[in-house]
């Protein structure tokens, strides 16, 4: 194939070498994202303009143009209202998201005895929260308790309302308490990848900057304004692209719900249509913040 | 004998970054310590009931602690484990076979892919580099029928094949990588060839030593999604299903599992923890020593 395209009969230039060297690089991942993501991508547009059903050697379709798509925006009230509460939501939680893993991530990062300890604790939620260990907590060990709809607030918050009132706690002071209480924990809930993302930026700073830093007379807050925040800041984008995305995705929500039922329902066409115009609502929100942030952002 | 104190006070502040107040730091570690609280308190609970006698699940008010630790949960779980026709090793053994085997193939191709990605430019790498951010929106939950009947027409239905090689198309490792990259500065990439090794070697010897941390996480982030892949869908030969669908059959029974369930939540647990503190472990082991000239 090089040959060919090669007209003077020479070793190959460093450019062409390079771009060969790209593809045969690539090419074992490219394979499967073919095969895993392109070809069923393809697929569910194909989908999402037809009505499909399933056949005797297959699936059946029946073209229907964009029906689906106006039926979703022009008479599916509940589509469009979950679409923007999602993406209201998203822009309230995701700051606080990447903030307060920054300060956990730079806790870490400190050195101090069980130090791996205490960075296994905070990828546990990680762990606990994806798959089958939250089902079987939730179905089974709080069956008999009133569980909070949300798959984030595991920890039962009556538990501790209750021990407040044991201790003649004013009751708003209670509400306050196990409040803040709640919304800590669902955020240390959703921040274990995005600690454990930062803190693997953190230890590629070179400590000699520190040092250099220390020698100058700076303190720990210039240092990180100067040091470590210019550092860190391609992995906020990283992890602000990775969190909304995360939120977006995450299965939980009102509209990925809706979309897995209508899966469900082998209503194949229409889940179709509307995952395409919720993907395209999530590409354009992300198009948005990588603009913002691509002038904000220091490159080394 | 001073001499001596003295020389150690030399090598401790030396190895202290910053001057940092006592005040700071008790406040720092006051701060670790209670958010840390926050993200055990799940853990202990697991732990917890996983040990609790049957009444207890059904004591109201719940109660956080257990008051009678005992083993019979485990023992149930083993009990109701070996009923079933096929045997624990065996699940276990379709688990780790295909999770290890994921995580190994993954790391590696995922790694070896996002290096051209990040330095090289060629025709078609920025359309390649679009594609896996829109890929990591358009989740498995929507490309699963469609991905679903190309396994059927690659004839890999109810082989492990079905659980492993869509697991090998995750973009996810290859986004991380490719970001991470684009920090290694080119001199230090350009500075190999010059010395004239080729591009396989200084993918090897320059490329992934500097972004060690993040091939960690992609160990973590494939073991942990693999290992928890139930697979219903795509594996009904028993003898090959993986532990996750055993353990749930467990507690499909409803509440008169809850013991056993919790038991095996437990017990599910344990190997992506493992890993985690392995491949942690090994990062902080050698982020000590090399620190990345920028």
């Amino acid at each position: 194939m090089i040959k060919s395209t090669n007209r003077k009969p020479r070793p190959m230039s460093l450019e062409r070498k390079t771009k060969w060297f790209g593809w045969v690089f690539m090419a074992p991942w490219l394979l499967g994202l073919i095969y895993f993501f392109i070809i069923p991508f393809a697929s569910s547009f194909i989908y999402s303009i037809n009505f499909v059903t399933i056949g005797e050697t297959g699936l059946d379709y029946e073209f229907l143009g964009l029906k689906n798509y106006a039926y979703m925006l022009q008479e599916d009230a509940s589509f469009v209202r979950d679409v923007v509460g999602e993406v209201k939501n998203v822009l309230t939680q995701v700051p606080i998201i990447l903030i307060y893993s920054i300060f956990v991530a730079l806790l870490l990062n400190q050195k101090f005895p069980g130090r791996l300890f205490a960075r296994s604790l905070f990828f546990i939620p990680v762990i606990i929260a994806s798959g089958l260990v939250i089902q079987i907590i939730q179905k089974d060990l709080f069956a008999n308790t009133n569980m909070r709809a949300d798959e984030s607030s595991i920890f039962q918050i009556g538990l501790i309302s209750e021990i407040l009132g044991n201790l003649n706690f004013a009751s708003d002071l209670i509400n306050i308490i196990t409040t803040a209480v709640a919304q800590i924990f669902d955020l240390s809930w959703k921040s274990g990848v995005q600690i454990l993302l930062f803190l693997s930026a953190l230890q590629r700073i070179p400590p000699t900057y520190y040092e250099v830093a220390s020698v100058e007379g700076a303190n720990a807050w210039d240092a990180f304004w100067k040091i470590t925040f210019p550092v860190l800041s391609p992995s906020c984008l990283l992890v602000g692209v990775y969190t909304i995305v995360d939120s977006f995705t995450s299965q939980t929500n009102p509209v990925m719900k809706n979309i897995i039922t209508r899966f469900n329902e082998v209503k194949y066409g229409y889940a179709s249509a509307s995952a395409i115009i919720y993907f395209i609502v999530i590409g354009a929100f992300l198009g948005a913040v990588m603009l913002l942030a691509r002038k904000r952002v220091h490159y080394t | 004998m001073l001499s001596a104190v003295k020389r150690k006070r030399i090598r401790v502040s030396k190895v202290k970054r910053l001057s940092r107040s006592p005040v700071t730091t008790f406040f720092l570690a006051f701060m670790l310590f209670v958010v840390g609280v926050f993200m055990a308190l799940p853990m202990v609970y697991a732990v917890v009931s996983a040990f609790k006698p049957m009444e207890e699940f059904f004591v109201f008010p719940p109660r956080f602690f257990v008051i009678n630790p005992t083993t019979d949960n485990f023992i149930l779980m083993g009990q109701l484990m070996s009923s079933m026709w096929v045997s624990f090793e065996r699940y276990l053994f379709n688990t780790l076979f295909v999770s290890g085997l994921s995580t190994l193939i993954y790391t590696f191709i995922a790694v070896l892919a996002s290096y051209p990605l990040a330095k090289h430019r060629f025709p078609g790498s920025k359309v390649i580099r679009e594609l896996i951010v829109t890929a990591l929106m358009f989740t498995s939950a929507v490309t699963g029928v469609a991905q679903y009947i190309i396994l059927a027409r690659l004839r890999l239905i109810n082989t492990y094949g079905a659980l492993l090689l869509p697991s090998l198309a995750s973009t996810m490792g290859v986004f991380l990588c490719m970001q991470n990259l684009t920090l290694v500065p080119d001199e230090m990439l350009e500075s190999g060839k010059i010395d004239g090794a080729g591009e396989y070697r200084i993918w090897w010897s320059l490329v992934v030593p500097n972004i060690k941390p993040v091939v960690a996480t992609i160990v973590i982030f494939q073991f942990q999604s693999v290992w928890n892949q139930t697979g219903h869908h795509l594996i009904f030969n028993e003898a090959l299903k993986p532990l996750a669908t055993a353990l749930s059959q467990i507690t499909s029974a409803g509440i008169s599992r809850a013991g056993a369930g919790a038991a095996a939540s437990l017990l599910l647990m344990i190997p992506p923890i493992l890993v985690f503190i392995i491949s942690q472990g090994k990062v902080m082991e050698t982020m000590v020593n090399s620190g990345i000239k920028g």
